[in-house]
């Protein structure tokens, strides 16, 4: 598990900043982003092993983000983190593609469990894709 | 101001709806700084258990949790009050209040609206007592349902004015949205607000100038 990478994606930065250093404690390499437009750029940047995203934001919203996220990459492992308040759309969440859900505020250890197999879902899509790819190009091949 | 009994049922439902978006706003608030504290608690542990590790840890590190762990808690104590403030305000619905800290109190409870649609929100009021008889419930809603309407075709970055004075034996609240929104405030909101308006002998006008639109709540001060 050590050397995954994560971006958190809250306006709360105090949180986002305090849960970040909870998470290098724990061997994972948190980045973060106090905004959905924020994090769409990180993306473009950087790949990351999981995403956690707040649902409600100023400006672009939690939903919204997601599906700008998906767009850009539909494999992406996107674990919501949501308040009270949001957990209708929460199931909204998941059917439009994120991949699970924990309610604010969230114990630290079930959230490095969930990266922990959000980071092995994504290697296992990473090896299907390459997979396919390989398979692809033998498929185009004459012999 | 009108007798409360003269309240259709439909306002009722209003004001129900209102007092829970604010409630739910609140909580939801609550849950944040909530979520901060005990995420600096866990840091504390870890730090502790570090230290217990051999690490070396610098004071400066526990000041700085300690000064988070007072921000959060003013922040929750801020907001708890303005919640307790509207809370009793359904207590008695004919009462003389302070129009000004009325005021106050509804923005400070609707920064986070404003907040969450990246709206800057302003409150001009000086320092004399403006004493109202009425509704202070239904004041609130009143103003409440300007600052949505104002809110709602606004796009980022617009800004949200509220000031309050007294004018003769009335007194004006006046809420403006800048730029002026396109398209226009949603009509379905400010004919509500009219209504509600009405209902407590005030009157809401809507002005259209060149830098904002213009929301005028005229509130007869009544016995004061």
């Amino acid at each position: 598990m050590a050397g995954q990478k994560v971006l958190l994606v809250d306006d709360e930065v105090e949180f986002t900043k305090t849960l970040s250093e909870r998470m290098e404690a724990r061997g994972i390499h948190a980045h973060t982003a106090a905004n959905g437009a924020e994090a769409l750029e990180k993306l473009d940047a950087e790949k990351f092993d999981a995403i956690i995203l707040d649902m409600q934001m100023p400006g672009m919203d939690g939903i919204e983000t997601l599906r700008r996220m998906l767009e850009k990459n539909p494999d992406l492992q996107i674990i919501l983190l949501t308040g009270y308040a949001t957990v209708g759309k929460s199931v909204e969440a998941m059917k439009i593609g994120a991949k699970d859900f924990l309610e604010k505020p969230a114990n630290i250890e079930e959230l490095v469990e969930k990266i922990k197999l959000a980071g092995n879902e994504r290697i296992a899509l990473v090896e299907k894709r390459a997979e396919e790819s390989i398979r692809d190009i033998l498929k185009g091949k004459s012999w | 101001m009108a007798d409360q009994t003269d309240r259709e049922p439909r306002d009722a439902d209003q004001a129900l709806r209102f007092f829970g978006r604010m409630s739910a706003s609140v909580s939801h608030e609550l849950n944040n700084i909530m979520t901060i504290i005990l995420e600096k608690s866990g840091l504390m542990t870890d730090l502790a258990w570090a230290m217990e590790n051999g690490r070396e840890l610098n004071p400066e590190r526990v000041r700085e949790i300690g000064e988070s762990f007072s921000r959060q808690a003013r922040r929750g104590i801020e907001l708890l009050k303005h919640f307790n403030h509207f809370a009793h305000s359904v207590d008695d619905p004919a009462v003389t209040f302070e129009l000004k800290a009325l005021v106050e109190n509804i923005a400070r409870l609707a920064e986070r609206f404003a907040a969450l649609k990246k709206l800057d929100m302003k409150t001009e009021l000086d320092e004399a007592g403006l004493n109202i008889h009425g509704d202070p419930f239904a004041i609130r809603h009143i103003i409440f349902s300007c600052l949505e309407a104002a809110m709602a075709p606004l796009a980022p970055g617009g800004v949200i004015t509220i000031s309050a004075r007294g004018a003769g034996g009335d007194a004006l609240v006046h809420i403006s949205a800048a730029p002026p929104p396109e398209p226009a405030l949603p009509r379905e909101i400010v004919d509500s607000a009219i209504k509600q308006a009405r209902t407590q002998g005030a009157f809401l006008d809507v002005t259209h100038g060149a830098d904002a639109v213009v929301m005028t709540l005229t509130i007869p001060r009544g016995a004061c």
